[in-house]
């Protein structure tokens, strides 16, 4: 499985790798980083990618953006998709969902919540 | 015409079912109809035949038809008065059995008397039921059998063969009529049980829909289902209407109910919530996870103009699959969603008690806590000085002519006090509640006041007084448990002594500045009962000035070569006759610059701080309401501190004097007279 982690903090996508790469589910995936939204549509774009971890505020191109260009993609429309977040409003989790992200995880990341959400989504 | 048309057939339908509007078996109604119209029918015929007999010359057929027909038109007023309609059919079947074998005996005109006995297997059959009938019809068909084949009875002289025929047609018509009847009876029957089947399932499903409409208008939840358009259902639960505050919500959108309720972007994201809801994309989890409307306060508009908030906990479930929705709503029943709404206001507030009852308890368990480590002499002492202070504030309340400033002033010093005393003795709780009081002055003393505020201030000083009583008993439990065990050595100053020291202690390791206390009484000079509640409240107010203006960051003590350790020292002399209190703490001094800058920002001193001496600037910080601190806290920021310490001193008739170096130290001389006296006394 290949998970692409995109966040423009390089501990955050550190601290989500590690909190992944602890389970014996995980330890062997394949995972890429991105820190912000452009690279990680060029990412998209050049490999077959698994699932998706993607930050919101993010520069060049922020993570909704993104939700929404890929989702109006073909090919891209079912990727697996969780928004890791701080921004914590319920209309801001809404929009996300609205633009087709498949969970929504608030910062900081809850290992046990993150393990929830991707037994949920069947990874 | 129309109506005269109906009440005929009401007539008709009245004589024919003997007037009994209660017969509703089909089977019954049927038979008794039938019974009604042969008797009736019957007494016509036989009659017209009467006079047809008369008037031909035959008076016996004459007479025994007039016999028939009197019996026939007695048979149907006793049907019609008595409604035995087994016992009129009997009566009919032996008078039709009698007058048609005359008939047949007699031969009747060219032999046309034998015609008439086709009709009676019919009659027999319905009048008597398919069993009886039969035994009936067939025993007439056998005595009229007997009557055209013997010679001698054959009025008629048909011959044998004819005879035979006539008896054939009466046995296929005994046997029409009887498979007939039997069809007929069994067919009703079936009727009749279906009926009652359909009686008992409707009775079923009326049953289980008062159980649902039971439970629609018990439940304390609103449940409701919503279509595609979200529109309500009509059987949703009467707490719905008690939530909306209104009936009438079938077929009403939830979206528009809620739109008068809910701020903008809540209602923007509720819509946007129930378009993934209905979508159906969206995994029911995540869903519930987002649901804007899980709790949310919605403002509903009172009669009075006042709107009445409620906090609103909505949960929504999709019904069904979409396919089976999609048929459904062919039927025009399209509900794809259910919802529970409860009012959760209730529950929030008592909640909010809840929170309340706690902060109390936490306050008496620290009150609990603080006795047990507190010589409960010193906790009494508290208790007797707050009790004190209150008394006084009272007294002032109750002198007529006062001014209400004058008694906002001494309120402020009287919480103030009662704070620093409970500071001192870690009743920290305690303390915040009373900081609050005073808060409540000092914002009343800025925006103006009436007589009401200083009524809700005494009810305050109420609530301070019930705090105190329950330190009473608690002290009073903890008491006779220590009395045995604490040994107390008296003594206004040891006990002053005593409780400083702790307080400095307390105060050094809350605020993290390491503070040595020196406390000194000299030779013969002794702090008087009458003296020792003054001394205890200046001491205690220089000691949390000392903290909060005095003492550098120790960074700083180090740059300045101090020691890092702070020093307070109190001195307590007899010069002449009076009590001389020396206070001092090794800290910065008092800012001059610093006090000067602040009585600048003031309105009323602003064009006169730079013209003050030095002096005149120290004594700025005797003013009520004067703080240099920027915000206020449990440990400065007021300006009531000095106030109070000046108040009390001059009123107790003493003197209070001021060596300022700054950077290096502040001392503070308190003169209290009155000593001889005291010396005397604890001679």
């Amino acid at each position: 499985m290949t998970i692409l982690i995109v966040d423009d903090s390089r501990i955050m996508r550190n601290i989500i790798k590690n909190t992944l790469t602890g389970h014996a589910r995980y330890a062997n995936c394949q995972y890429l980083e991105a820190p912000d939204g452009r690279e990680a549509q060029r990412l998209i774009q050049s490999q077959a990618i698994d699932l998706l971890l993607l930050d919101w505020n993010m520069p060049m191109l922020n993570g909704l953006e993104l939700v929404k260009r890929l989702r109006a993609d073909a090919v891209q429309a079912k990727l697996p998709i969780i928004m890791i977040t701080s921004e914590s409003a319920k209309y801001s989790v809404i929009e996300a969902v609205k633009a087709g992200v498949n969970d929504y995880l608030i910062k900081p990341v809850s290992e046990k919540l993150l393990m929830e959400k991707l037994e949920r989504l069947g990874l | 015409m129309k109506k005269l048309w109906l009440f005929f057939g009401r007539a008709v339908m009245n004589v024919l079912t003997g007037g009994n509007k209660g017969l509703t078996d089909i089977g019954q109604r049927s038979r008794v109809i039938f019974l009604n119209a042969v008797t009736l029918a019957g007494a016509v015929m036989i009659s017209l035949f009467s006079a047809i007999s008369l008037a031909s010359g035959n008076l016996p057929l004459a007479l025994a038809c007039a016999v028939a027909a009197g019996v026939v038109t007695l048979n149907f007023v006793l049907i019609r008065l008595f409604r035995l309609y087994l016992l009129g059919g009997i009566v009919d079947c032996v008078v039709i059995f009698v007058f048609y074998y005359y008939l047949v005996l007699s031969g009747g005109e060219a032999g046309s008397g034998i015609l008439w006995i086709n009709t009676y297997p019919l009659i027999s059959l319905f009048l008597l039921g398919s069993g009886i009938g039969s035994v009936v019809a067939l025993s007439f068909g056998a005595a009229v059998g007997l009557a055209i084949f013997t010679p001698a009875l054959n009025a008629a002289a048909f011959p044998p063969l004819y005879s035979a025929r006539v008896m054939g047609t009466y046995f296929f018509i005994w046997l029409f009529s009887l498979i007939y009847e039997v069809v007929r009876t069994n067919t009703l029957r079936r009727l009749e049980d279906s009926n009652r089947h359909l009686a008992e399932a409707s009775a079923a499903l009326r049953a289980e829909k008062q159980q649902t409409d039971d439970i629609l208008a018990g439940v304390r939840e609103g449940i409701f289902l919503l279509d595609g358009e979200l529109r309500l259902g009509t059987s949703h639960s009467r707490y719905l209407e008690t939530i909306f505050q209104g009936d009438q919500l079938a077929g009403r959108s939830l979206l528009e109910l809620l739109k008068p309720l809910l701020p903008a972007q809540d209602y923007s994201s509720a819509a946007d919530f129930f378009d993934l809801l209905l979508a159906g994309a969206v995994n029911p989890e995540l869903l519930a996870e987002i649901n804007p409307l899980s709790e949310i306060r919605c403002l509903f508009p009172a009669p009075d103009g006042q709107a009445h908030s409620k906090l609103l906990r909505f949960a929504f479930s999709r019904l069904g699959a979409v396919g089976a929705a999609g048929a459904a709503g062919a039927a025009g029943t399209a509900f794809s969603v259910l919802g529970v709404v409860v009012d959760a206001s209730q529950e929030y507030e008592l909640q909010q008690q809840l929170s309340v009852e706690e902060r109390k308890h936490k306050q008496s368990m620290e009150n609990l806590f603080r006795i047990i480590h507190v010589d409960p002499a010193m906790m009494r002492e508290f208790i007797g000085d707050t009790e004190a202070e209150l008394d006084q504030a009272n007294e002032l309340l109750k002198t007529e002519g006062t001014d209400r400033e004058h008694i906002m002033v001494a309120l402020g010093s009287s919480f103030h006090a009662i704070k620093g005393n409970a500071l001192l003795l870690g009743l920290e709780e305690f303390a915040a509640k009373v900081h609050g009081y005073e808060d409540t002055v000092k914002e009343l003393r800025s925006r103006g006041h009436s007589w009401r505020d200083l009524l809700s201030l005494t009810v305050g000083l109420g609530e301070i007084r019930g705090d105190l009583e329950e330190l009473n008993g608690l002290i009073t439990r903890i008491e006779s448990f220590q009395a045995l065990t604490v040994s107390r050595d008296g003594g206004a100053a040891s006990l002053l002594q005593l409780s400083l020291d702790k307080f400095v202690q307390k105060e050094s390791s809350r605020l993290g500045v390491p503070v040595s206390f020196d406390f000194r009484i000299a030779e013969g000079a002794a702090i008087t009962e009458e003296h020792r509640k003054l001394v205890k409240d200046v001491l205690v107010q220089l000691v949390r000035n000392s903290f909060a203006h005095g003492f550098e960051h120790e960074t700083t003590r180090l740059k300045l070569k101090k020691n890092p350790r702070c020093a307070i020292s109190v001195q307590v002399d007899e010069q002449a006759g009076s009590l001389v209190l020396r206070y001092r703490d090794d800290g910065n001094g008092l800012d001059i610059g610093r006090i000067r800058a602040k009585a600048a920002s003031l309105p009323l001193l602003a064009g006169r701080a730079a013209a003050l001496s030095d002096q005149e600037v120290i004594k700025l910080i005797f003013m009520p309401g004067f703080s240099t601190a920027r915000q206020t806290s449990l440990d400065a920021g007021r300006g009531e501190g000095m106030a109070l310490v000046r108040n009390r001193v001059t009123a107790a008739g003493g003197r209070l004097g001021v060596k300022n170096k700054p950077g290096q130290y502040l001392e503070w001389t308190v003169t209290l007279p009155g000593m001889a006296v005291a010396e005397v006394s604890s001679a």
